[in-house]
């Protein structure tokens, strides 16, 4: 069994209205790619942020990349963690190429390197370099969720949290740009962890799969394992209805 | 600190032992004001004292407060106002005791010019004559059939009508008018007697005759320099030549020269002191527009750039401070809303006895306006940053400061030029308010002009003024185009 990239074990977290997860126990593999399966509500979404240490969990542990978050310099340590989400977050005030390197230049990298491994995300994102110097109005949804994967694997992170980065697109751009993901998570090995309401996206991307329903995990392993040996009623409907 | 100044301004003062001696003239905003407190000024002048002009002061609470608070050292004022406003008596009494109830704030009256500028009743002289109408008591017993219409203010006062019925004995209820229209309407022989101030100039243009109050029912207003007592004998004394010197015909013949004549205080003032053998040093301003123009622009943008200059950084960092906390937010731009309320005039009378007149409280005053639109602006563009934008910033680990300079303030930053841009033009409006309390600026020509009644004076304020706000926002929008992105510029910039 290879070694856990995140382990939670015995974590809770509540809001004001209630429980969101409960008694959370999980290890996802190193070097794999998870994805985090449930409805809107389910709290798929407050467990990919308590992996960056965006939320505090109230009771339990957690441990990324063998180590306990920090509670000190949170945000350089979250660098080491690549992030996207839904809608790309793109800074407006910044063009394409500022908003894929600005974390790289605040952290003092040399500026070669730079502006050698932003051309080359650019390209392997299917990114004309000609978009370099748009702002981010100006590109469809398709080009400004690639823009913010650019962003997300900018500082070479061992860790990519994706919030349903590739939920708000049309048909055909999705499927471009899962081809164009993958191709580019396979040459960097980075580890990643997808949370998504889509267990078609699931199955295509990922090779763990969690299922999450009202702040309990439901099932967690393998995707064959998963789809060969439902763990109750409502991961085996999940899988079945949604493939219909 | 203002003990601090006050020495560091002792230690100049002491080390130019040949400098003249200072004394600075406060006045009323209204053309006697103005004219009264010139002649002082001459005449300090002329002994070799070095004068500076505080004139135009807004009213008597802050003539007297400034005066009060050593930031003037004599204006003039009435015997009736002193009793009535600062005193709080029902009656005037004779000004030794009035001296003694003043000995408490350290001020002093000295000898009264000689007339009394009250409350009278007048008529056409040339009426008058006709009727042999010369006391208020011919009028009441002999000439029921005459038209008396007074003004509003006048009907209501207790020390107006009501008191005059009971003095003499009234049995008619008077008409009202608009006081301004009062001696066209006697002119016309619309009316036949109304309500004046026994040393108006209109007494003299119109031809009238103000009635004898042969019953001593209306109180004395007797004008007399009101100084600082600790002020130097010598100063006083230099003063006290102008006692007696000014009757009630005279003062209505200077003041219809100032009001209608078409001349200026300053040259009525020279002639008032030739009459005493003082030919002034100073002479007439005229001929100095543009140079006075030059200064009062300066000193208008030195006000509002400053007060400017400090409300956007104290806007922009108390924005920051509290936008992430909802009710801290909301109560911090509550207060700033609250301030904006407070009439310009009041707020800059409650601080003449913390910040004294002058510069620094009218500094202090367009600060605290120039406030709430920046600091509003501010609160608001930080906390509706799209969320999504908002997370990402954290999650990929920019630092608090990092997520502020590079994400939260540049796309705050057509928000918070707009509430600068706001807060720039509403001071330098308010800015010519500061006239009142001294500060000069624009407002300097416009409150004279107000008070002699003169539109070329208020235009050389006025004018200016327009121009410098709307350049200023002229450059503000180039400003704009320059630093924020285009795309930025339009929805965020028009919606705040």
């Amino acid at each position: 069994m290879p070694a856990s990239a995140v382990e939670f074990s015995g974590v809770f977290k509540r809001f004001n209205a209630g429980w969101v997860l409960d008694d959370v126990n999980l290890a996802l593999p190193e070097g794999r790619t998870t994805a985090i399966v449930g409805e809107s509500g389910s709290g798929k979404s407050t467990l990919l942020q308590l992996m960056n240490g965006v939320y505090l969990a109230d009771k339990g542990t957690i441990r990324v990349l063998g180590e306990p978050i920090p509670r000190r310099h949170l945000h350089v340590w979250r660098r080491r963690i690549g992030y996207a989400i839904q809608g790309a977050g793109l800074f407006p005030h910044l063009n394409v190429r500022d908003n894929i390197t600005l974390l790289a230049k605040l952290s003092r990298l040399d500026s070669a390197f730079i502006e050698q491994r932003c051309d080359s995300l650019m390209d392997a994102m299917g990114l004309s370099t000609d978009l370099s110097g748009r702002f981010p109005h100006l590109l469809s949804g398709g080009e400004q969720q690639r823009v913010g994967l650019c962003r997300a694997l900018m500082l070479q992170p061992r860790l990519l949290l994706l919030d349903e980065p590739f939920s708000a697109l049309d048909p055909v751009a999705r499927v471009g740009l899962y081809d164009l993901f993958v191709r580019l998570r396979d040459r960097e090995s980075v580890t990643t962890v997808l949370v998504t309401h889509d267990i078609r996206e699931a199955l295509r991307l990922a090779d763990h799969l969690v299922i999450l329903r009202g702040g309990v995990v439901q099932q967690s392993g393998p995707v064959d394992q998963v789809q060969g040996a439902p763990a109750n009623e409502y991961v085996n409907v999940l899988l079945t209805d949604q493939l219909a | 600190m203002r003990r601090l100044l006050a020495t560091i301004t002792l230690i100049c003062w002491m080390q130019q032992p040949f400098a003249a001696e200072r004394v600075v003239v406060g006045s009323k905003d209204f053309n006697e004001g103005y004219l009264l407190s010139e002649v002082v000024a001459q005449l300090l002048e002329h002994a070799g004292y070095d004068v500076e002009r505080r004139f135009g002061l807004g009213g008597t609470l802050i003539c007297y407060e400034a005066l009060k608070h050593r930031e003037i050292d004599v204006y003039i004022e009435y015997t009736g106002t002193l009793s009535r406003a600062i005193l709080k008596l029902d009656s005037t009494p004779p000004p030794e005791q009035l001296n003694v109830a003043l000995a408490t704030d350290h001020v002093e009256l000295l000898g009264d010019f000689g007339f009394d500028n009250t409350y009278a009743l007048a008529m056409k002289s040339t009426r008058a004559d006709a009727l042999g109408i010369s006391r208020i008591s011919d009028i009441v017993h002999a000439h029921r059939e005459l038209k008396v219409v007074v003004s509003h203010e006048f009907l209501k006062r207790a020390d107006g009508w009501p008191g005059l019925v009971a003095a003499y004995g009234f049995d008619r209820y008077p008409g009202g008018i608009e006081h301004g229209l009062a001696y066209q309407a006697l002119e016309d022989g619309a009316i036949d007697v109304t309500d004046i101030y026994s040393t108006d100039g209109e007494v003299t243009r119109y031809g009238l005759r103000v009635l004898e109050d042969d019953r001593k029912y209306f109180p004395e207003y007797r004008a007399a320099p009101l100084v600082r007592t600790e002020l130097p004998a010598r100063v006083k004394s230099t003063i006290d030549a102008l006692a007696n010197s000014i009757d009630n015909a005279q003062m209505q013949n200077f003041n219809s020269q100032v009001t209608f004549g078409g001349v200026t205080y300053q040259r009525v003032a020279s002639a008032i002191l030739a009459q005493h053998g003082i030919v002034s040093a100073r002479g007439t301003e005229e001929g100095q527009m543009w140079r006075s123009l030059r200064h009062n622009t300066l000193v208008h943008l030195r006000l509002t750039g400053i007060a400017l200059i400090g409300a956007i950084v104290a806007g922009v960092l108390l924005g920051i401070a509290v936008y992430r906390t909802r009710w801290l937010s909301r109560s911090v731009v509550y207060v700033a809303g609250l301030l904006q309320t407070i009439p310009s005039i009041a707020l800059l009378g409650l601080m003449i006895p913390l910040l004294g007149i002058g510069t620094v409280p009218a500094i202090t005053a367009l600060f605290l306006y120039s406030l709430l639109p920046i600091l509003r602006n501010t609160v608001t563009a930080l906390a509706t940053v799209d969320p999504v934008v908002s997370r990402v910033a954290v999650a990929i680990g920019l630092s608090s400061f990092e997520q502020l300079r590079y994400v939260f303030l540049p796309l705050s930053l057509p928000a918070i030029l707009a509430g600068v841009r706001t807060a720039a033009v509403i001071s330098i409006g308010t800015a010519t308010l500061a006239a009142f309390i001294g500060a000069g600026g624009l407002g300097d020509p416009i409150v004279t002009g107000l008070a002699l009644n003169d539109p070329g004076l208020i235009l050389q304020g006025a004018i200016p003024a327009a121009l410098l706000a709307i350049l200023t926002e002229l450059a503000f929008e180039a400003f704009e185009r320059l630093v924020v992105p285009r795309h930025l510029l339009a929805p965020a910039g028009r919606a705040l």
